[in-house]
């Protein structure tokens, strides 16, 4: 045993040397794990951004922040985040470890400004030097990035969007005996609540889904506009309740899921959602946004997309629009360069960047209509375009308070499946939620 | 008293230094530390330090960010007193009444059976174990499909037969039960295998013997069978309760952040109050009375092992 491991005598010195190399060893640590996975250094130091995305977008994004580093002058790093983005950036911020600028979600954005996670960004986006403005985008787009208490700033800027739309499948209209279909109604200026009921009813007689709707503020507040309504008031105040349309739009709902017209898909996000059976061709109509596009190439079925219908039958109402923002980190390392990040990314430039070529998101940003309508699929992309000049992301209401934010869905899920709800009760009932929120 | 008088003090002997032994004793344990050190450090670091750490935030209004302040059991009442949280209490112990006893029953009724199965044993062992070493996101994802009352085709085969599948994942009576049902079929194969292992150890005289006695092959079964397996039994009823306290992987997958309250459990609403609603306070006195919880259940089904548990010779 003499010569092994553990018989040797550890003097003092001994331990202090090898704690010293160890304390170096950790020391040198960062700077070696920084050096790792770079490939030189840039003037302009490094800057990161994080984002949940799909493999298609991971390598869009590399790509785009390969040429925003050599625009900028600056390595730039992207964070592709897989599984629970949210629980993953909270950890990073309370570790101190976030990057420069990452997404953050619409449930989210409140919560991270009242916890001064993120920096206002009006400063930035007013200097002459930003290549996107805020009067760039429209207004109703990113009012949901602004402090719930009213008070001023911008902590946000929507990174793309998508639109509620109805994607349509024209062999399932067809073999309903739909003769015309959606976008022919609307463009014969036709297609209003009644249209649409009417061709529901058909897919229903037919054997097959005509809509399927989620608990999703994206599919429910659809009805309170369809009629002419208000959900929220100029200031951001939940009118849904005393808009005699948005009750009449609500009321109307709750006829088509008591029909079967319409199904009520629950809480759903996955698998029994719309997606599944349309792509089956077992649904009609489904109501989602640009992102079904990717998906929706190599299907054998025709299809095409419609707003929602208006009383009208020929206009664009406001019509609820998904969207996510980009943030700078309160802490960023490189805030300068954080800074020309997020205003590249949000550019036109920038957009038509990371959404051509097959995107699954709309442009945020106004003028670049083209990016829609690439390729011509579908036919009717440019709808995508007017659809977000006009629509509205998710209320400040629903999402001022995490706790409301998470609420919310559930409450509604209860409502819709209670057969005694009427528009007065639900309105009522998701009125005290968010007032109680506050 | 006399009795108390001290006897005379031996003569102490002088002994030789014995220096050796306490010197290798003394090596023998540094060497220990230092091969156990590196499991002390993580079982330290992601074990009792976030234990510690959740039970300080329990007491504590934490969301995330900055400074915490003393809450005292505001947390606890909170929690206690809520009523989405106490529906998904009802919702877990639900989930647990269906899946314990049935995962344990139909594992020991495929071991019984694997007994005669003969040269197939392994063959049925690979389709049994096959679900436990697929990951719960792909288990999930399967069954999410199985459930589809539109596509599935097992709703198909009974609308063929004249019977309406219910809506399993939309339906607030079928919700659980679906959970449990692919909880089973997953978990199927490591019980399975547990008590295989338990009855293959039993000893064949046992059973000669009750043969000779002119036992039934029920009454092998009843009174000698399961004695005999239920230190098996105990382990994996204990490790069973805990595991399905702690069901979120499936919910998570098939409903993500957006469950409705008939299919939230526990954990997934401590998930839910931390990472959703930036409450850590909340979502730790909640982990915290879970944690009491399943030691008490433990602790219960340990006192009661006494009656019920035989452990062979």
């Amino acid at each position: 045993m003499s010569n092994s491991l553990f018989s040797r005598s550890i003097d003092r010195r001994t331990i202090l040397r090898s704690g010293l190399l160890g304390v170096l060893g950790l020391a040198a640590a960062p700077a070696v794990a920084a050096c790792g996975g770079g490939s030189g250094s840039s003037a302009g130091g490094s800057v990161s951004w994080a984002a949940w995305a799909n493999p298609g977008e991971d390598e869009r994004y590399k790509q785009f922040a390969a040429e925003l580093g050599k625009k900028i002058d600056a390595k730039v790093n992207f964070q592709a985040v897989v599984g629970d983005y949210q629980a993953k950036l909270l950890s990073q911020l309370a570790g101190g470890s976030a990057p420069d600028a990452f997404y953050v979600g619409d449930a989210d954005m409140a919560k991270m400004i009242d916890a001064k996670q993120i920096s206002d960004l009006t400063d930035y986006l007013s200097r002459g030097q930003s290549p996107a403005k805020l009067e760039d985008f429209p207004e109703d787009l990113y009012q949901w990035c602004k402090p719930a208490d009213g008070s001023a700033g911008i902590f946000g800027i929507p990174v793309d969007c998508n639109p509620s739309v109805f994607w349509y499948n024209k062999d399932v209209l067809s073999a309903a005996g739909v003769s015309q279909d959606p976008a022919q109604l609307f463009e014969a200026g036709t297609w209003t609540p009644d249209a649409l009921e009417d061709l529901l009813g058909k897919v229903r007689a037919s054997g097959k889904k005509g809509l399927i709707l989620s608990n999703w503020w994206f599919n429910w507040c659809t009805a309170t506009t369809m009629f002419g309504g208000q959900l929220t008031d100029e200031s951001g105040k939940l009118v849904l309740a005393d808009d005699p349309k948005a009750q009449e739009g609500l009321e109307w709902l709750l006829e088509q899921f008591k029909s079967g017209n319409i199904t009520y898909a629950g809480s759903l996000p996955k698998g029994q959602s719309g997606d599944a059976l349309f792509l089956a061709g077992q649904l009609a109509l489904n109501n989602v946004g640009r992102w079904a596009l990717p998906t929706l190439k190599d299907v054998k079925f025709g299809f095409d997309i419609v707003p929602i219908p208006s009383p009208s039958g020929k206009d664009i109402l406001p019509a609820p629009v998904a969207t996510a923002a980009i943030a700078l980190n309160a802490k960023a390392k490189n805030p300068e360069k954080a800074l020309e990040l997020i205003g590249n990314y949000v550019s036109r430039d920038g957009q038509k960047f990371r959404l051509s070529g097959g995107g699954n998101a709309v442009p945020s940003i106004k003028g670049l209509d083209e990016v829609a309508t690439e390729g011509g699929i579908p036919a009717h992309g440019q709808w995508f375009n007017d659809v977000v000049a006009k629509g509205y992301a998710i209320p400040r209401a629903f999402v001022g308070n995490p706790k409301t934010a998470t609420e919310l869905p559930l409450l509604v899920d209860k409502l819709f499946k209670d057969s005694a709800t009427t528009a007065a009760s639900f309105s009522s009932a998701v009125t005290e939620l968010v007032e109680s929120g506050k | 008293m006399s009795t108390l008088t001290a006897a005379p003090a031996p003569e102490r002997v002088a002994e030789p230094p014995r220096r050796g032994p306490s010197r290798r004793r003394r090596k023998d344990t540094i060497a220990a530390l230092v091969f156990l050190s590196p499991q002390l450090v993580g079982l330290a670091a992601f074990m009792v330090g976030p234990l510690v750490f959740a039970l300080v935030l329990a007491f504590s209004n934490w969301d995330g960010f900055g400074a915490a302040t003393f809450a005292g059991f505001a947390n606890f009442s909170e929690v206690l007193s809520n009523p989405r949280i106490q529906r998904s209490v009802v919702n877990t112990v639900w989930f647990t009444v269906l899946q314990v006893p049935g995962l344990m029953i139909s594992s020991f009724v495929f071991a019984l059976l694997m007994q005669k199965a003969g040269k197939m044993t392994s063959a049925y062992r690979l389709c049994f174990v096959a679900p436990v070493v697929t990951s719960s996101v792909a288990v999930a994802a399967i069954w999410l499909w199985l459930f589809n009352p539109e596509i599935s085709p097992v709703s198909s085969a009974l609308r063929s037969i004249g019977i309406q599948a219910p809506d399993w994942l939309q339906d607030p009576n079928f919700v659980i039960p679906a959970f449990a049902i692919v909880s089973i079929w997953q978990g199927l194969g490591y019980q399975l295998v547990m008590f295989m292992a338990g009855l293959q150890s039993i000893g064949s005289s046992y059973l000669e013997a009750a043969e000779l006695d002119g036992c039934t092959g029920w009454q092998k079964l009843v009174h000698v069978t399961i004695p005999l397996l239920s230190p098996t039994i105990l382990f994996l009823s204990i490790t069973s309760i805990i595991g399905s306290f702690q069901i979120f992987d499936y919910i998570y997958v098939f409903m993500d952040s957006n469950a409705p309250e008939a299919a939230r459990t526990i954990v997934y609403e401590i998930v839910q109050i931390a990472f959703r609603e930036f409450n850590f306070g909340q979502a730790s006195a909640l982990a915290f009375l879970l944690l009491l919880s399943l030691l008490g259940v433990t602790a219960l089904q340990l006192a009661a092992q006494k009656r019920w548990v035989h452990y062979a010779e």
